[in-house]
């Protein structure tokens, strides 16, 4: 009969007031209006309708979205997308055609810093390689490491996850544990 | 993008400039500028390039970073390591992934009947 | 025609309408009315009235099915609610509460 389908499509003439969500991609080709929480990709297709605060992981908009969306990663506003709200996500793209009507909110604040400290981070990597922890001190630092990029590992999903964050992010806890270390010998 | 008469004028890397620059013809700046500025054609903010000033132009390059409002009676285009900080009101946009921006957007929408 | 179906991690709280078939995997809370058909499968759970032409359960329902055409309720099914239908199939395997109404032809 019908099979189990990956993706939830709203059709074109279905109509849903309320909440929606789940854990699944969205595709929007009637409406919605209320809200919509999901934890992958809604889009909302030429023709599509949404009237709702929209909280994502990845948005594609190539109809109308009368809300804001707020997306973990991305929001795409492709040339026949219309947005009228706030777009928030760290990538927010607008195809030339497309409209947007609102506060908007992309990249990280920290962007400058992040990327001189992705260029250390880089050259610490390039250099650890190479290097075979001996001393007792050595294997700790890199075990608190470990637990530190682990910890940091939980709160982002395993999509966001970034060689450079990463690297960024082990290279900050080896600088703040080297400053543990050397303020104990001293 | 308008293609002007006159040759572009480029404020270099180490040049910076504080009070109210206008005209027509291209401007490219690469250096910093704070104050003002109010061009009949094209403004180009290169990589590195720095603008803390309100901008008006017929059309607008970002590839550096404005902190100010920006309004372009044609077209803005936002380069991947654009940063923005401020509003901006024109009526074709393109934001490249990578950008970071801050503050409102103001285009007309055309929403169909019924939507509201 | 654009086929829509709800999927298994879904959950809709509100009303769903529309003039096309719908296939309900996921949950689905409130209200659904439909021209067409509508498909619970064994994942889905329907806690909702449901007004639609045919009405097809292979899953949960608990809520008055109103169907124009004809409700079928297949093996496995639950379902706690009240029938109004022109016709009605119950599978063997399916639990059923409720009431039917079946409207008697002249």
């Amino acid at each position: 009969m019908v099979e189990q389908s990956e993706v939830t499509v709203i059709g074109e003439t279905i109509l849903v007031t309320g909440s929606l969500r789940g854990d699944e991609n969205l595709t929007v080709l009637g409406r919605v209006e209320g809200q919509v929480n999901l934890s992958q990709t809604l889009l909302v297709a030429e023709g599509g309708i949404v009237k709702a605060e929209v909280a994502v992981h990845n948005a594609v908009v190539s109809g109308i979205v009368v809300g804001n969306v707020t997306a973990a990663d991305c929001v795409h506003i492709t040339a026949t997308g219309k947005v009228l709200g706030d777009v928030r996500g760290k990538r927010v793209i607008l195809d030339t055609g497309g409209r947007i009507n609102g506060a908007i909110e992309a990249g990280s604040a920290k962007r400058a810093e992040d990327r001189s400290s992705q260029r250390n981070a880089q050259s610490l990597q390039n250099h650890n390689v190479s290097v075979v922890p001996t001393s007792l001190m050595a294997r700790r630092q890199l075990s608190q490491q470990a637990a530190r990029s682990n910890l940091h590992g939980v709160s982002d999903s395993p999509q966001e996850s970034d060689p450079h964050q990463r690297a960024a992010q082990e290279a900050m806890a080896m600088a703040v544990k080297k400053k543990v270390a050397g303020k104990k010998r001293g | 993008m308008h293609e002007s008469p006159n040759t572009p004028c480029i404020i270099g890397e180490g040049i910076q400039i504080r009070g109210t620059l206008s005209g027509s013809g291209d401007l490219i700046v690469r250096g910093r500028v704070e104050g003002q500025i109010a061009l009949q054609d094209h403004l180009t903010v290169d990589n590195g390039g720095v603008v803390v000033a309100d901008v008006a132009s017929r059309s607008l390059r970002i590839s550096g970073s404005i902190s100010g409002n920006v309004e372009a009676s044609d077209s803005v285009v936002v380069a991947a390591e654009a940063v923005v900080e401020g509003d901006i009101t024109t009526h074709e946009l393109q934001i490249d992934e990578g950008a970071t921006l801050h503050g409102r957007l103001n285009m007309d929408l055309e929403l169909p009947d019924g939507i509201m | 025609m654009a086929n829509t179906v709800i999927g298994s991690s879904i959950v809709i709280d509100g009303e769903i309408t529309g003039d096309e078939d719908l296939v309900v995997q996921g949950t689905v809370k409130g209200r659904i009315a439909l021209k067409e058909s509508l498909f619970v499968e064994a994942s889905g759970v329907v806690e909702a009235d449901i007004d639609a032409q045919n009405v097809d359960v292979s899953g949960r329902v608990t809520g008055n099915i109103t169907a124009s055409d004809k409700v079928e309720f297949k093996s496995d099914c639950k379902v706690v609610g009240n029938v109004e239908s022109e016709r009605l199939l119950i599978a063997d395997g399916s639990g059923f509460k409720g009431n039917v109404k079946m409207e008697m032809g002249a």
